[in-house]
């Protein structure tokens, strides 16, 4: 016993110097399932009309924070279609920039300024997406999570609403808590 | 941790390059993207390492504060920073400031039991173990991006110092200046600032950032009843004060390489230590550079790598009048070291282990008169420390965290060596939002050199015996975020400190009072603290906390300086138009103990009234310390002058500033 576990903790150590991870790779990552994620809400969220008019305008999906293993995924779904629009994934420095974002994501990193971060991109008729714990309820659209290891989103429709956004009801019934 | 935490997440966003980290996850990407979200929702995921701990979820109760809040506020000082946190209060002797913490507050303490560092460097020297934060902290605050205050020990990750917080100041990069930044401000007693700064991010991928600053100001005419003999107790012109500080830093992939430099000569206008009064030759000087060579890298296996090599020196001379005779007293410290640490996320684990060594080359300490020479004291020292530790992030269930840190360290300098320091927390996301934590630590302090050898006849005596102090602290904290940009905070704490190192008075076989530093028995200390913050529609910030702290004011003769009540407000509100600005604060504090009496209670209100036009071709700023002109007073104890139990600080004083981006 006590051999196994000085083995484990040889490996732990190991694991972090070594170029190759100990641990096998994982069947799939959480980011990679959020990146998927982010891209079935680009095909079902309905904008206002004239945010998306011609039918070359790119759906603007803007990175918002130091790089981390989500939105590194994110850069993954740039260049698909998504209700016939090209999408378009670009990070930006600070909120200033997200004028004429569609979607912004949140990193990490932003958790402890969040609500300023949300009520900019807010004005700006964005869509909002994060993962960090309690996205919702601090004025985020969509909080990615994971619940017993699978991918689980929350929604807050007051959110969207003040952004002028739909979500169209296949969300909104998948939707693990939606806030009114 | 929190330092470690942030200076990856700020060295993480040096590279987009870094985003390749994620490749990985790419190729799955391209398949799972052709599922449907009822799909998605099925396939079973394994988290990977985050890069950011959130504050949520650090084992302690922390503070950010940005430089937003510098700006609108008006902050001159780390010390003008801290005064508005909760549970923090500051003091002064126009020598330095002192910073109180959670119900313990000695006298002749140079805020030895508080870690100050800048991008992760240890700034306590290693002669007084001081973490400055006045006039004598080697950093212009314009240059902070941000300062992170962490509550409680800090020993499981930090080792010695880190008693009651880690105060991690984060230094402004080259591309958040982008170009150059010229400052000059006006201030009352003939204040005059100014400041240069450049910095950018190269296209080689090379970012540099320089910046120099100096201060000058003559200082406040005082009045001090107890030299009514000398000019009639009154004094203008010495309680100077003349500043310069430079910081260059460059990073360039995952390395980075910083070097500081700054002076204080500060005049001492007080008579202290029984000198001449309304002499300017009073005066102390303190100067801190050091050079910082930091790597920070991420490996195929997802570990985070941060090391950095170090060097250091502190010094300090004070100008000392008796009578005529200039009684120098004189300090210098040299240090080398080296510290390396790595993240690693490991199923539910994220481990982090690290290791620090430090040599002190040089901790002198002399006190002689120049002429005629006569030598009081010559001390010599040098030592080495090291330190290894290991902590431990457990998500135990969804929302659960257990955290469990433990550090060994080895100091040369004292006798016993060894110190364990363990931390345990247990966080728990409740179902509304809330995040309770529940938080065992300790910490310790080894006495350093001053408190150890220092000597000065008639006034102080060594005490080359004294023990290494330790602090256990119980706490228990809960966080919500009640709506967007509202935040609650509640904590209550239990201190209890072994050994504790006072400045304590006695008297000599000659019947004169002298001091020393020696350990105390055991000290606790209980409190409870509440903060709300809150922004309002429309760029309005509202914060309000209030702290009660209880600790015994006196006990086997040593005093305790803490109030009982704390309470501090502050608003930020754009005016008539979203060009003016205005920051306004209000800080009270109780009343505290002296030798033989007390300090009454005071509140004080600053104002800062903020143009920034839009664009943002310059900045200017108004701004009015204690502005009901309020007269206060801070305990003093002062072993030259055994009569004096507290000094008068400040009336009303104004700056005036003006800053251009170019």
């Amino acid at each position: 016993m006590l051999r196994r576990i000085a083995l484990r903790l040889a490996l732990v150590m190991l694991g972090a110097v070594a170029t190759g991870s100990v641990r096998a790779e994982p069947p799939v990552s959480e980011a990679a399932v959020k990146a998927a994620f982010v891209y079935n809400f680009a095909k079902f969220i309905e904008w206002p009309p004239e945010v998306l008019a011609q039918p070359q305008d790119p759906i603007r999906v803007c990175l918002y924070g130091n790089p981390d293993p989500f939105l590194a995924a994110l850069i993954g779904i740039d260049g698909k279609q998504a209700q016939n629009h090209p999408v378009r994934v670009q990070r930006v420095a600070r909120p200033a920039e997200f004028a004429g974002c569609h979607m912004v994501v949140i990193g990490e990193s932003e958790s402890r300024h969040l609500a300023e971060t949300v009520r900019t991109a807010l004005d700006q008729g964005s869509l909002i997406l994060g993962e960090i714990e309690g996205f919702t309820d601090a004025g985020g659209t969509i909080g990615l999570g994971v619940d017993n290891d699978r991918v689980a989103f929350d929604v807050n429709l007051e959110a969207a609403r003040r952004a002028n956004i739909k979500l169209s009801s296949q969300v909104l019934k998948l939707a693990r808590r939606v806030r009114r | 941790m929190s330092n470690n935490r942030h200076r990856r997440s700020r060295l993480c966003g040096l590279a987009i390059g870094s985003l390749a980290l994620g490749a990985h996850a790419a190729p799955a990407t391209e398949d799972l993207t052709e599922m449907s979200m009822q799909q998605l929702l099925d396939v079973e995921v394994v988290s990977v390492s985050k890069y950011a701990q959130t504050l949520a979820d650090a084992p302690a109760a922390a503070t950010v504060l940005r430089q937003s809040d510098i700006r609108q506020f008006g902050y001159r000082t780390l010390a003008d920073i801290l005064k508005g946190l909760r549970g923090f209060y500051v003091s002064g002797d126009r020598q330095y400031s002192y910073l109180g913490v959670r119900g313990f507050s000695p006298p002749g303490d140079y805020n030895t039991r508080v870690l100050v560092l800048v991008d992760g460097y240890r700034i306590n020297d290693n002669i007084y173990d001081t973490g400055a934060i006045g006039g004598e902290f080697g950093l212009d605050v314009d240059l902070i991006d941000r300062v992170e205050v962490v509550r409680g020990p800090g020993s499981s990750v930090y080792g010695s110092n880190a008693l009651f917080g880690v105060i991690n100041v984060i230094t402004r990069r080259g591309r958040d200046l982008n170009g150059g930044e010229a400052s000059v401000a006006a201030a009352s007693n003939d204040g005059r600032e100014g400041r240069l700064s450049w910095g950018k991010r190269l296209e080689s991928g090379l970012e540099v950032m320089v910046s120099a600053s100096g201060l000058r100001n003559d200082g406040p005419t005082l009045n001090f009843p107890e030299f009514s003999a000398t000019n009639g107790g009154v004094t203008s012109h010495t309680d100077f004060e003349h500043r310069r500080q430079f910081l260059t830093k460059l990073e360039y992939g995952a390395w980075s390489l910083t070097l500081m430099d700054s002076r204080r000569d500060k005049g001492v206008p007080t008579g202290a230590f029984g000198t001449d009064f309304n002499d300017r030759g009073n005066h102390i000087i303190d100067g801190q550079t050091s050079a910082n060579l930091g790597y920070y890298g991420v490996l195929d296996s997802g570990a985070e790598v941060t090391g950095r090599l170090y060097a250091g020196n502190y010094g300090y001379k004070g100008y000392y009048v008796y009578g005529g005779t200039v009684n120098r007293d004189v300090s210098e410290g040299a240090w080398v070291g080296g510290e390396g640490r790595i993240v690693k996320a490991l199923g539910d684990h994220k481990l982090v282990y690290g290791a620090e060594y430090q040599r002190n080359q040089r901790q002198n300490q002399s006190n002689f008169d120049a002429n005629p020479l006569a030598y009081y004291l010559d001390d010599r020292r040098r030592s080495e420390r090291y330190g290894i530790f290991a902590q431990d992030d457990y998500s135990l269930a969804r929302r659960w965290v257990l955290s469990v840190g433990l550090r060994y360290d080895h100091a040369s300098s004292v006798k016993s060596g060894g110190n364990v320091s363990p931390r345990l927390g247990l966080i728990h996301h409740l179902d509304d939002g809330a995040v309770a934590k529940l938080l065992y630590g300790s910490a310790y302090r080894t006495p350093n050199v001053y408190e150890r050898y220092y000597q000065y006849p008639g006034q102080q005596l060594s005490n080359p015996a004294l023990a290494s102090e330790r602090i256990k602290t119980y706490e228990a904290i809960w966080e919500k975020d009640v709506g967007p940009g509202f935040h609650l905070v509640g904590s209550a704490y239990y201190y209890r400190i072994r050994d504790w190192i006072v400045f304590q008075p006695q008297t000599d076989p000659f019947g004169t009072t002298v001091y020393r530093y020696e350990n105390q028995s055991p000290v606790s200390a209980k409190g409870l603290e509440f903060e709300a913050d809150r922004q309002w529609e429309g760029g309005v910030r509202t914060r309000a906390s209030y702290s009660a702290q209880f600790a015994p004011e006196r006990s086997n003769g040593g005093i305790n300086q803490a109030p009982r009540h704390l309470l501090k407000t502050s608003l930020s509100t754009p005016l008539w138009s979203p060009a003016w600005r205005t920051g306004v604060e209000y800080q009270y504090m109780s009343s505290r103990t002296t030798a033989s009496g007390r300090v009454g209670g005071y509140g004080l209100a600053n104002a800062t009234l903020l143009y920034v036009p839009q664009p943002r071709n310059f900045e200017v700023a108004l701004s009015f310390y204690n502005l009901f002109d309020r007269r206060y007073a801070d305990p003093a104890s002062d072993p030259g002058l055994p009569n004096r139990e507290s000094l008068v600080q400040d009336g009303r004083a104004w700056r005036l500033k003006l800053t251009v981006p170019f």
